[in-house]
């Protein structure tokens, strides 16, 4: 059993790709749950919880996104917004900085495309739009500062997979040594 | 073209234009070939223009180059404008 979890997570983890093309079916609502809930369960330091998802899929909203996210693959059919609250950052000390907000989000992010992946969704992480034009559409506050875009919709292409380097070119033990 | 499609690729240049000053330096021209492909797609329905419209799926099919060979994907942009000058020879 616990040999047949290991390789099912494995193969999500190394099947998954950035999806850019996709067909025009909308994502459910149930999907999107299970996709936010897998984000909310990402480690999250001291337990801040600061992150904040706003999801987009009306028309007008959603066209307006895409054209301030020049990274937002156009055929995509939602997007989600990742934000870090940083009212709850300041709860929890000075030593969580904006470093910290965006890891936590990052961390957030590879449950949610996981997840996304799970459902048979494509999905793909996007870092590339105006921070102040985002900000502007969806009238965020000035303490919740968008960090990272998801794009979801149902995949129309399977992308194969990019080389990685091999394992040891990355890898030390005990020590760095460079290689 | 609709009045609103113009608009759309002038804010998408404006945020394209704000963002890459922080990104890779391929971005630029990856979405320059993004604002191409817009332009192309209302160029080649307004007047319907076929070489466009190539234009059009040789991008969509080539513009993944830019992740996984980066050789290929300049050869590409360069067979591009090759392509537009015989275009515009023959116009």
């Amino acid at each position: 059993m616990e040999q047949n979890k290991e390789q099912i997570n494995f193969e999500t983890i190394k099947e998954r790709r950035s999806i850019r093309s996709y067909t025009d079916e909308k994502v459910s609502r149930e999907m999107l749950m299970k996709i936010l809930e897998a984000g909310q369960w990402a480690p999250t330091p001291s337990n801040v919880q600061s992150w904040r998802f706003i999801v987009i899929q009306e028309a007008k909203q959603f066209g307006a996104l895409k054209t301030l996210s020049p990274g937002f693959p156009g055929e995509a059919t939602t997007a989600i917004t990742v934000c870090s609250d940083q009212r709850r950052m300041r709860n929890f000390g000075e030593t969580l900085t904006p470093i910290l907000a965006a890891e936590e989000v990052a961390m957030a992010v590879q449950n949610m495309l996981l997840m996304a992946h799970s459902l048979n969704l494509g999905s793909c992480a996007v870092a590339s739009f105006s921070e102040a034009g985002i900000k502007e559409l969806l009238e965020l506050p000035d303490d919740i500062l968008p960090i990272l875009l998801v794009a979801l919709g149902f995949p129309n292409e399977r992308p194969i997979a990019p080389q990685r380097q091999d394992l040891s070119q990355i890898t030390s033990w005990e020590r760095y040594q460079e290689v | 073209m609709e009045k609103g499609e113009l608009f759309d690729i002038c804010t998408y240049i404006a945020a394209s234009a704000e963002k890459l000053k922080d990104e890779p330096k391929d971005y630029g021209p990856l979405r320059l070939l993004e604002v191409l492909s817009q332009l192309a797609t209302l160029g080649a329905t307004e007047y319907d223009d076929n070489f466009l419209r190539e234009v059009v799926q040789q991008v969509k099919e080539k513009q993944g180059l830019v992740m996984a060979d980066r050789k290929a994907f300049y050869d590409f942009l360069t067979q591009l404008v090759i392509r537009f000058v015989k275009e515009a020879k023959k116009r």
